[in-house]
């Protein structure tokens, strides 16, 4: 059933580009810590992630919430998919900086989790996700945890796999 | 019984892929799976959701199959064949190319077949030309990917 929440030029909109420019900007200020390749699995990681549960759950015949004005596919949906790109890239890029270790990574994965959640529920209270189809905020919480492990997996695999070569030679 | 004939199938071709890629192929393999997971999702969500060109199946079971077809075997099949691609010289290069394509209608075609998908002012022409356009796309990236990777040594 499609519906129509609204259909002018509003916070929801705002919030998407405003955060785009700002987690963009900062993923090229900070200095880098991976080859460019890596940094860009790691943003796209984020992207995919987000664009694969949106088109798993939030379709027929799941359809449990809406994101943006209308249950249409929109550039504004795909815009907001671009927006989780920069913080699977901080995840790992903090990471990395502070030198953790992987007996650190559930508390990690847990706090990403509750930060994720806190940017999820402003993004509920400005229009950004409709949640009036049977899904509630913490059905998602699983959901970070499942990517974000999946994310450090692939950065000991991507990552720290050549720091143990680089100590054994 | 068509769930279990995905899902075989989709286990053979992840674990090929798994034995079959290269050190060297990974990094492609895993950026060209984020654009092959998204790109054809995102054109044909928008092609049955907002023109109502074609009409997607609310069967659970058809979902599924779906859900299986454009996340694994439809990527995973165009990842191998570039990796093929770029192993194979001269005009071999061309058989990878033409086995993704016909693998990709393939798989379309049952999506007729099994009703998941129903078109409504479709045909298969256009989702071809749409696979083609996407695995020239595909092409170009990779060989980008190719150059960083000689360059930054990754």
């Amino acid at each position: 059933m499609i519906i129509y929440y609204d259909n002018r030029f509003n916070l929801n909109e705002l919030v998407i580009i405003f955060t785009l420019i700002a987690a963009y900007t900062v993923v090229f200020l900070l200095p880098r810590r991976f080859p460019i390749l890596i940094t860009i699995i790691f943003i796209l990681y984020g992207i995919t992630s987000g664009h694969f549960t949106d088109h798993t759950i939030s379709i027929q015949p799941m359809d449990y919430y809406d994101v943006n004005d209308t249950s249409y596919y929109e550039v504004y949906d795909l815009l907001s998919y671009l927006m989780y790109g920069p913080f699977s890239y901080f995840t790992v890029y903090f990471f990395d900086k502070y030198k953790l270790k992987k007996q650190h990574i559930i508390l990690y994965v847990i706090a990403w989790g509750i930060l994720s959640l806190s940017f999820e529920w402003v993004g509920v209270m400005i229009g950004l996700f409709h949640y009036d189809k049977g899904w509630k905020l913490p059905f998602s919480f699983p959901i970070y945890l499942f990517f974000d492990s999946i994310l450090m997996f692939l950065y000991y695999k991507l990552c720290r796999q050549d720091d143990r070569k680089q100590h054994a030679k | 019984m068509e769930i279990v004939i995905y899902t075989t199938f989709s286990w053979f071709v992840i674990v090929f892929l798994l034995t079959h890629t290269r050190r060297e192929e990974i990094i492609r393999s895993i950026i060209l799976y984020s654009i092959l997971s998204m790109l054809p999702v995102s054109i044909f969500t928008f092609i049955s959701l907002n023109l109502k060109l074609i009409y997607m199946s609310i069967d659970v079971t058809r979902f599924i199959i779906l859900l299986l077809c454009r996340y694994v075997l439809i990527p995973l099949i165009t990842i191998i064949c570039i990796n093929f691609f770029y192993r194979l010289t001269s005009y071999k290069k061309i058989f990878p190319i033409i086995i993704m394509m016909l693998l990709v209608t393939m798989i379309e075609f049952t999506y007729i077949k099994l009703e998941i998908y129903s078109y409504l002012k479709w045909n298969l022409g256009f989702t071809v030309i749409i696979y083609a356009l996407i695995a020239l796309f595909i092409l170009i990236v990779s060989k980008y990917i190719n150059i960083s990777q000689r360059k930054e040594r990754v």
